[in-house]
């Protein structure tokens, strides 16, 4: 029951989670009738077999977001690559953090200077956008040098990567909640009682900084999937190649379909098509409007659980003027005695 | 200056530039850690050079190079001291970088640092407009700043873009340039994309801040006194609030700076962040030369900024 007034009560909440999760489960849904789908047509023909238009399609009824260079619908891909993007994002943020939270703890334990020293160290990450410190990073292995990578780096690596780079600054933001939280007067006492660090933790520390984990690791989600959104802008994405490197698997009469698989990635189609975002402006606002559509909703969760109980407000509100009519005096009020 | 004397405030300012220097470097030589640089561009060059034309025995994996990257460190320090002859590696040779570089770096910077100024009148503008409102209507701007800070700028930026290329073709009118051609160069609308989101930024902040000053003691007294709305706002109340802006500027301008990014690449406008990006991979050290080259104007700026600020409001004085 109290879960569930939780969710009545932030209706933006319920909002991104209804989104994100139709998203998946269509996505989901989608990719086992993938096979039984008939060949997409490139050349639309009216009754009389008059070519009417000819592929890349704009949006229109049967093409809602409009279709790709082979005729295949936007819409469908976009589905398709839902949980590919959806899904990588989750689990880069899960694992940082995992790591920051470690990083976290480590910090918190280590000696004073140790810790401004590190601090300080990590402030230089505030100078360097994220996205081209990622790219320098991830590019050698998935674009410039990749003819040295197999399949697996070129996955395992740039999410690794992607885990990594924000692990410095989030480890220090859990040191500083942790130090935060034991500075209060109840764990002191707790201390002075004979409690040691686990437990401390486990029965003190947990109830507050949980749900403030909870809040960053959404947040997270938004902040890998604006990079996923940069990177693929940058023509790198995870799961893919660059194109040359297909070039000469082709020469070789080896076929990489591995690289192929997570093509339908949001990322991966921005970087595809963005060389017609001029003339066909749908093939890259497809992907781009997904990627928007989804920080959205996560923005709207985070932003409600940051700012909560506007609904309640209201109601106690409503209750105090019921409670003020029903003392207001009003004639009826009144009875004549004998 | 009662509260910070000026030896800490000196030690601390060294001892900040020091560590975020050396973590710069550190973030710069990176790639010498997990790759074997030297080998990769020596294959790069034979491809340039068409010496090499099939890498299919070529493998290579990741390592962990400490001697290569504490090396790499050691020489980056070593060309930044010893001046100006610095060269990297694109499209087949050796280029000089450095007055080039600057030249990219001075424009770019010329661009970001007016779209800042811009940003920053336009939402004191903005927030003093706002805050006219009643608290009610206040909603209505509040949630235009929450829809628009929560779309990736990507986004932003694109639909701006095809906005004007859709203007064009049904009106014939050319708002702005869009791309930078081969003589004539894009300004006008690139510095107002580049505001745009910083502007939203700001104003938020500053709208928050407003609103907290405006329930203090002070604003009630001076409405008592009779003095103007305008008055209050824009001569008490945003000069209070201007230490809290000044505290979310750092992440303001690394914004923005993420966003120059973006910009240069969907406007085809070769810049700063592009010269970086293209160029960065294969030789690293232009990305510490760029942090660097962002970090000490940016660092000199923020340090008189605070000293400046707290001398003039006697922080922990007040208070």
């Amino acid at each position: 029951m109290g879960n569930w007034l939780f969710f009545i009560k932030r209706p933006l909440v319920l909002l991104g989670i209804a989104f994100i999760l139709t998203l998946l489960l269509s996505s989901f849904a989608y990719s086992p009738s993938l096979e039984e789908e008939s060949e997409p047509q490139k050349v639309l023909y009216d009754e009389n077999h008059n070519v009417v238009a000819l592929a890349p399609f704009p949006p229109s009824a049967k093409f809602p977001i409009g279709s790709d260079l082979d005729g295949n619908s936007f819409l469908l891909k976009i589905i398709e690559g839902a949980k590919y993007t959806i899904g990588l994002s989750i689990v880069v943020a899960f694992g940082r953090m995992l790591l920051s939270f470690v990083g976290g703890i480590m910090l918190y334990l280590l000696p004073g200077p140790f810790r401004i020293t590190l601090t300080g160290l990590a402030d230089s990450l505030h100078y360097a956008p994220l996205t081209v410190f990622t790219y320098i990073l991830i590019a050698p292995v998935v674009v410039v040098f990749s003819w040295s990578y197999d399949t697996s780096t070129k996955i395992i690596y740039p999410m690794i990567i992607l885990m990594l780079v924000s692990v410095p600054v989030l480890s220090i933001y859990i040191m500083n909640e942790l130090n935060a939280i034991t500075k209060k007067e109840f764990i002191a006492s707790s201390r002075i009682m004979g409690g040691g660090f686990f437990h401390i933790y486990r029965k003190h520390v947990v109830p507050f900084i949980n749900p403030k984990l909870w809040l960053l690791f959404v947040q997270q989600v938004g902040q890998v999937l604006i990079i996923f959104a940069h990177l693929g802008l940058l023509k790198v994405f995870i799961g893919g190649t660059d194109i040359r490197v297909i070039e000469y698997d082709q020469k070789t009469g080896e076929p990489i379909k591995a690289a192929f698989s997570m093509s339908n990635e949001w990322a991966g189609l921005i970087a595809q098509n963005f060389q017609y975002a001029t003339s066909y402006p749908w093939m890259v606002l497809a992907p781009v409007s997904a990627f928007a559509l989804t920080i959205l909703s996560i923005n709207c969760i985070v932003y409600e659980l940051k700012n909560p109980i506007i609904l309640k407000k209201q109601r106690k509100k409503r209750q105090a003027e019921k409670v003020r009519e029903s003392h207001s005096v009003t004639p009826e009020s009144f009875q004549f005695k004998g | 200056m009662t509260n910070l004397p000026v030896k800490t405030f000196l030690l601390q300012t060294i001892v900040s530039f020091v560590l975020t220097s050396f973590g710069i470097l550190l973030i710069g030589s990176l790639p010498y850690l997990f790759f074997n640089m030297k080998g990769q561009i020596a294959v790069l060059k034979l491809i340039d050079e068409k010496k090499l034309n099939n890498t299919v025995g070529l493998y290579d994996s990741l390592v962990l190079n400490y001697k290569e990257y504490f090396l790499h460190i050691a020489h980056t320090v070593e060309s930044i001291f010893s001046g100006g002859f610095i060269e990297y590696y694109a499209r087949g040779s050796e280029h000089t970088l450095f007055p080039e570089f600057f030249g990219i770096y001075l424009h770019s910077m010329l661009y970001l640092t007016v779209a800042l100024i811009i940003g920053l009148f336009t939402a004191v503008m903005l927030t003093v407009f706002t805050m006219y409102l009643s608290p009610g209507k206040r909603r209505i701007p509040k949630a235009i700043i929450f829809l628009v800070e929560s779309l990736p700028d990507i986004f932003i930026i694109l639909l701006i873009q095809l906005l004007i290329i859709w203007i064009y073709k049904k009106t014939e009118i050319l708002l702005l340039n869009i791309t930078s051609g081969f003589d004539e160069e894009a300004i006008v609308l690139p510095i107002m994309v580049l505001a745009i989101l910083p502007a939203v930024y700001i104003h938020k902040h500053l709208l928050l801040s407003f609103e907290e000053e405006e329930k203090r003691p002070y604003v009630e007294l001076a409405l008592g006194k009779g003095l103007k709305r305008t008055t209050i706002l824009v001569k008490h109340i945003l000069r209070n609030s201007i230490i809290t802006l000044f505290n979310h500027f750092k992440s303001i301008f690394w914004f923005a700076l993420a966003n120059l990014l973006m910009l240069e690449i969907i406007f085809d406008m070769p810049g700063f962040m592009t010269f970086i990006y293209e160029n960065g991979v294969v030789n690293p050290e232009l990305l510490t030369y760029g942090l660097f080259m962002v970090f000490i104007p940016f660092f000199i700026f923020f340090t008189t900024g605070k000293w400046i600020l707290d001398s003039l409001f006697d922080i922990g004085g007040g208070y």
